[in-house]
């Protein structure tokens, strides 16, 4: 047989060669799901392959694309980034906006409430010392201001104008150790002298221990110091120590202004505080 | 030539630093919710002098500082110049007295000298007859104000430190030592 096939090898070869696309014409034309035996084995080298190189082609596309995704992404995430910079920036602006505008329409509402001219200034700086309680403010005796002129915010008295230069004011709070206020008791009247004690809190001095006064009631100016307007607020009282003994009673303030949040104030320049008084007492019915 | 003018301009650098260091305590730190506990860069500074300058560089410095922080306090007139004339004067001796190795114990000198400026306050609130109106909160943040200062001590000492080897100044110019080094050499 061998011998044979040795013989007509030539035309062996060609029978094989003649006999694949023979083949091929057979498995074309066959219905599917029919495997024969040959078709299995057939798959069984070929469809591993198969699925090795489309698993890779589909992982190197993938990769490309995600790739080339990426860098668009990267690029897309830098925008909104920065967009949402810019715009949690002007959230905070408006916020801060918002903020200033209630404070200034507080002021303004304040300010219609007291006659006379008044300059709005914005605090600056604070005291280097931490022992005493003064601010800086933006505007000086270019606007107006002189010494002893009288400084409020809708809330109440923030203290007297010390010293000024042409741009700036600087202005000692009710808060120092060294400010001093006649002050009453809107409630029944009684009257003491207001002075600074802490960061956070000022002392009615001098106040009779037979007076009444009780916690929660509300200290304003006498305008008998001939600098602040009468009636304008300078606390609440929050203690009151009255002992057995002695000619007056400790009395502990805290201050209607909150000293911690000051950024704008209103500087009284009319230094006459009788002409100021009906003035305030028109703002404290209105409160 | 460079380091001649270097060794020129440090003491108008100080003053710079002062002054910029007023400006931050007086800015940033009154942001801080409790103003009691702010540091003082001046005192720290003035101590630092007393460590570093001779007397009449430092003093000059000491005074000058003094007139920049009642430029920006209304604290009652010449208090500063007092409290950072005798921290001055108080840091010379000492140095003269007591080997500063380290930075600790210059902390520890600062947390002393701080000390001292809150008692003149007090000093000066009892001639001014308001004694017992801020003897509770001075009590109260006495210790955590010290502390705040004293914390900050080693920061702004090695920043000065830097400045002046930046500026060639010799750390010890003090007078007398310099020459006793110069003998020595």
């Amino acid at each position: 047989m061998l011998k044979w096939i040795k013989e007509y090898r030539f035309y062996c070869s060609l029978a094989v060669l003649v006999f694949i696309p023979i083949l091929s014409l057979n498995s074309s034309s066959k219905a599917a799901g029919d495997f024969n035996f040959l078709d299995r084995i057939i798959v069984f080298v070929t469809a591993p392959v198969q699925a090795l190189v489309s698993f890779s082609v589909d992982r190197t596309a993938r990769f490309i694309q995600s790739y080339v995704f990426l860098i668009n992404t990267e690029k897309e995430l830098k925008t909104l980034v920065e967009e949402n910079r810019k715009l949690i920036s002007s959230i905070h602006n408006f916020r801060e906006m918002e903020a200033e505008n209630k404070r200034l329409r507080s002021l303004l509402q304040f300010q219609d409430s007291v006659e006379g001219k008044k300059v709005t200034a914005q605090v600056i700086a604070r005291d280097v010392t931490t022992e005493f309680q003064s601010v800086r403010l933006n505007k000086g005796s270019a606007a107006g201001l002189e010494n002893g002129m009288p400084v409020v915010t809708h809330e109440g008295i923030v203290g007297r104008v010390l010293r000024t230069t042409n741009d700036y004011a600087d202005v000692i709070t009710i808060l120092d150790n060294l400010s001093a206020i006649d002050a009453i008791v809107q409630r029944s009247r009684a009257r003491g002298i207001l002075e600074g004690a802490s960061d956070f809190s000022c002392l009615l001095k001098y106040a009779l221990r037979t007076d009444d006064i009780e916690a929660g009631d509300m200290i304003v100016s006498s305008g008998l110091d001939g600098i602040y307007p009468k009636g304008l607020p300078l606390g609440t009282v929050t203690s009151v120590n009255r002992k057995s003994y002695g000619i007056t009673q400790d009395v502990e303030v805290r201050p209607a202004v909150d000293f911690t949040k000051l950024e704008e104030v209103l500087v009284i320049l009319k230094k006459d505080p009788l002409l100021q008084t009906e003035n305030v007492q028109k703002f404290s019915s209105t409160n | 030539m460079y380091r001649n003018f270097l060794q020129r301009i440090n003491f108008f650098i100080f003053i710079f630093i002062a002054i910029l260091g007023v400006t931050v305590q007086s800015t940033v730190f009154s942001y801080f919710p409790i103003h009691y506990l702010q540091p003082d860069l001046l005192l720290i500074m003035c101590v630092y002098a007393g460590f570093h300058r001779n007397n009449i560089e430092g003093g000059i410095f000491a005074i000058l500082c003094a007139m920049i922080a009642e430029n920006n306090s209304t604290a009652a007139e010449s208090y500063s110049l007092v409290v950072y004339v005798f921290v001055f004067v108080i840091s010379k001796i000492l140095s003269r007295a007591v080997v500063v190795p380290d930075l600790m114990t210059s902390t520890g000198i600062v947390a002393g000298l701080s000390l001292f400026k809150k008692l003149v306050l007090l000093a000066l609130l009892a001639h001014a007859g308001k004694f017992w109106n801020s003897f509770e909160s001075f009590l109260i943040y006495l210790i955590p104000g010290v502390a705040v200062q004293a914390a900050l001590t080693p920061v702004v000492f090695t920043w000065l430190n830097r400045v002046d080897l930046r500026t060639y100044k010799d750390s010890h110019a003090d007078d007398e030592y310099q020459f006793s080094n110069r003998e020595l050499k």
